[in-house]
C-alpha cells in the first residue's frame, strides 16, 4: 500500500500554486494536511501525475475577525482552531465540532481547507459552515469567488472545486455571544467517522421564546442537511419538551440517509431525531433557557 | 447495487424519447463521455472519463437497448471497464406523459467490481445517483434548445 | 520532481537523504533509516501503530510523505530508552503492567502517550482512554494500558519529567 510515482511541486505562495493548478489542475491534486489525501493514494484510488504541496504556501494559516465573520485560513490545522482563543469566543459551536475531529494525531496535520474540499458529508466541518451558513472562499489563477455551502458540496466527496481552483478561506459568521449552541456526534468508537452529528445553535429572548434557530444534520445526507423547515419551526416558539420532541420528529423527517454497513437507513434517521433532540436541549440550555 | 429514481421532464413523450436515442444529444449530455458511436440497431460504443471520489479513469464498453416499446419503454444495458473497474448495469426505463410534460422512471441494478468497488456501495450509489440528476438536466437543457 | 533531498533530524540526529518524492515517513524511518521500531498495521491512518513525534507533536507517519518532513524533528519509539540502557517510566510501566503481548501496537501507543502525558500529567482514567482511541491493541484488551499509563504518569511526576 504505497503511492504510485507522482511529480512533487511544492510552491512557496499562492500565486506560484494557482499557476500550478492552470497549467496542471487535471493531472494534479492539492496536499495540504494529507490525513484525507495520503490514505487514498496508499490505497492508489488515486494515482494523480502531480503532486502540489501548498502546506508551506505563505500567508494561508490564519484566524481572524473580519466584518461579523472568522475568517480561517485554509491552511489552518485543526489543532490550531482547537486552541484559538478567537474560536473560542466567538464560534463555541466549531471549538465543540473540532474536538469531534478524529484523533488528535489527525488534528496534528489535517486542515481546514483539506476538510472542506474533500467533502464527507460525515465531517464536522462541513456540518458546522452549513449550519451557520458560512462561506467558502476560492482561488483561481484569474481571481476569487466566494460560494455557500449549497453551491459548493454536490454530493458524497465531490465539489464545484475545478481542476484549476483551490479553496482560499473559510469563513463562519460570529455568534451572538447570548446563544447556545452544540455538537453532538455518535460514532462507532470514539474518534472514527461520524454515522450522524446534528450542530444547533439557539438563541432566546426573556420569555423563554426562541429568537434565532440553526441546525443542521451530518451523516444523513449526501452533503450536510440544513434542517431549515425545523429552523423555521422553532423561531418564536416557547421551548418545552414536547416542542423538542416535535422539531426532532420533523428533522427525521427532514433527512434522506442511505444505508450502509455502519449505519442503516433507519439507525440513521433515528439518530437523527435523539441528537437533534439532545442538541436542542443543551443548546438551550447553553442559551438560558429551560426546557420542562 | 440497486438504484432508482423519478425524473419530471417539462416536456412532452415524444420529444424526450427522441432526445434519449438521439447519439448527438447522449454524448453532449452523459457526464466525462468522450465518444459515442451507434454500432448497429440500438447499439452503442462508449467511452467516458469520470472522476468518482478522487478516482480518476477512463472507461470503455458497450451499451445496449432492448424491449423498445416506442415512446414507453426500454430497458439500457451497460457494460463497462477502464483502470479503476469495471461496471455492468441494467436500467429499466419507463416514460409517463403528465400534464406538465412526463416523467422518466428509472430502475438500475447495476454490478461494480474492481478498485472503485472499495469507495463504498452508499458513496457510490449517491454519486450515481448526482450524476444521473445531472444526465437529465442535461437532456432537459438540449431538448429545450432545440436539440440536435 | 520524482525524487527529492531532504533533511531530517530523528532522534536528535540529522540525515540528509535523496528519496523518491512518494516515499511514505513511515517507510522513510523504516527502510531509509533502519529504525524499524515503529510499524506499519494499515498505511491509511486508523491503527496508529505508525504514530511517531513531529515536532514534538505525536502524528501517524503512514500520513506523511517523507518530503513533508523535510526540515523537521522527528522522535521515534528508539529514542525512550535511556543510555545506560534502563527503561522509560512509560515502558517500565507497561512491561509491570503486562500491557503489551505480541507488541506490534505498542510503539505507536508509546509515543501517543509521551505526547499525550507531556500536555496532561496528570490524567483522569477516562482521559487516559479518550487521548489512546486513535491507538488499536488485538491482544490486551487496553485495560492494562491504562493501568500502566496511571503508572507512569506517576512515575513521571515524581521524575519532575
Amino acid at each position: 500500500m504505497k503511492p504510485a510515482s507522482f511529480e512533487y511541486l511544492r510552491p512557496a505562495s499562492l500565486e506560484e500554486a494557482l499557476q500550478y493548478l492552470a497549467d496542471l489542475g487535471e493531472d494534479a491534486k492539492i496536499l495540504s494536511g494529507g490525513q484525507s489525501l495520503i490514505p487514498v493514494l496508499n490505497m492508489r484510488l488515486s494515482t494523480p501525475k502531480y503532486l502540489i504541496d501548498i502546506a508551506r504556501v505563505e500567508g494561508l494559516s490564519y484566524i481572524r475577525e473580519e466584518d461579523g465573520y472568522l475568517a480561517i485560513g485554509a491552511l489552518t490545522k485543526h489543532v490550531e482552531l482547537e486552541q484559538s482563543p478567537l474560536i473560542a469566543k466567538h464560534c463555541p459551536l466549531l471549538l465543540e465540532a473540532v474536538k469531534w475531529i478524529g484523533h488528535p494525531q489527525i488534528r496534528q496535520r489535517g486542515t481546514i481547507g483539506g476538510s472542506i474540499a474533500h467533502a464527507d458529508p460525515s465531517a464536522e466541518l462541513p456540518c458546522v459552515l452549513a449550519a451557520l451558513r458560512g462561506e467558502i472562499v476560492i482561488a483561481h489563477a484569474d481571481g476569487e469567488e466566494t460560494l455557500t455551502p449549497e453551491e459548493f458540496f454536490l454530493t458524497y466527496l465531490l465539489t464545484s472545486l475545478q481542476p484549476d481552483q483551490m479553496i482560499k478561506e473559510v469563513r463562519f459568521p460570529i455568534i451572538s455571544e447570548k446563544a447556545g449552541s452544540a455538537f453532538i456526534e455518535v460514532a462507532r468508537r470514539h474518534g472514527d467517522f461520524a454515522l450522524v452529528e446534528v450542530a444547533a445553535v439557539i438563541e432566546l429572548n426573556e420569555d423563554n421564546e426562541i429568537t434565532l434557530a440553526r441546525l443542521a444534520a451530518g451523516g444523513a445526507n449526501p452533503v450536510p442537511c440544513v434542517l431549515e423547515s425545523v429552523e423555521d419551526f422553532l423561531v418564536g416558539k416557547t421551548v418545552d419538551d414536547s416542542l423538542l420532541e416535535e422539531a426532532s420528529e420533523m428533522a427525521s423527517e427532514g433527512v434522506e440517509p442511505d444505508g450502509d454497513l455502519h449505519g442503516s437507513e433507519a439507525y440513521r434517521r433515528s439518530l437523527v431525531k435523539t441528537l437533534t433532540k439532545r442538541a436542542l436541549r443543551t443548546a438551550i440550555q447553553r442559551a438560558g433557557g429551560t426546557t420542562r | 447495487m440497486q438504484l432508482s429514481g423519478e425524473t419530471k421532464f417539462a416536456n412532452g413523450v415524444q420529444n424526450i424519447w427522441d432526445a434519449l436515442h438521439d447519439p448527438n444529444i447522449l454524448k453532449a449530455a452523459i457526464p466525462g463521455c468522450e465518444r459515442l458511436e451507434l454500432t448497429g440497431d440500438g447499439e452503442y460504443d462508449v467511452v467516458m472519463k469520470l472522476g468518482v471520489a478522487a478516482v480518476k479513469g477512463e472507461y470503455t464498453g458497450k451499451v445496449k437497448l432492448e424491449d423498445v416499446e416506442h415512446g414507453s419503454h426500454y430497458i439500457l444495458l451497460a457494460e463497462g471497464s477502464g483502470s479503476p473497474g469495471h461496471v455492468k448495469a441494467r436500467m429499466d426505463c419507463k416514460l409517463l406523459p403528465t400534464e406538465k410534460g412526463c416523467t422518466l422512471v428509472w430502475d438500475c441494478d447495476a454490478e461494480i467490481g474492481g478498485m472503485i468497488a472499495s469507495v463504498g456501495g452508499r458513496v457510490l450509489g449517491g454519486i450515481a445517483k448526482f450524476m444521473a440528476g445531472q444526465f437529465f438536466k442535461a437532456i432537459e437543457k438540449q431538448v429545450k434548445n432545440g436539440g440536435a | 520532481m520524482k525524487t527529492m533531498e531532504i533533511t531530517v533530524t530523528v532522534n536528535g540526529k540529522k540525515h540528509t537523504e535523496t528519496i523518491e518524492t512518494r516515499m511514505l515517513l513511515s517507510d522513510f524511518i523504516r527502510e531509509q533509516l533502519r529504525l524499524t521500531g515503529t510499524h506499519l498495521g494499515c498505511e491509511h491512518g486508523v491503527c496508529g501503530a505508525c504514530t511517531v513525534l513531529v515536532n514534538g507533536k505525536a502524528a501517524r507517519s503512514c500520513l506523511m510523505l517523507a518530503v513533508q518532513a523535510d526540515g523537521c524533528t522527528i522522535d521515534t519509539v528508539e529514542s525512550l530508552v535511556k543510555e545506560d540502557g534502563s527503561l522509560h517510566p512509560l515502558q517500565q510501566a507497561f512491561s509491570d503492567n503486562h500491557a503489551l503481548q505480541c507488541g506490534f501496537c505498542t510503539p505507536g501507543f508509546m509515543m501517543t502517550l509521551v505526547d499525550f502525558l507531556q500536555e496532561n500529567p496528570n490524567p483522569s482514567e477516562g482521559e487516559i482512554r479518550e487521548a489512546i482511541s486513535g491507538n488499536l491493541c488485538r491482544c490486551t484488551g487496553y485495560a492494562n494500558i491504562v493501568k500502566a499509563v496511571e503508572q507512569a504518569s506517576q512515575a513521571l511526576a515524581k521524575q519532575g519529567g
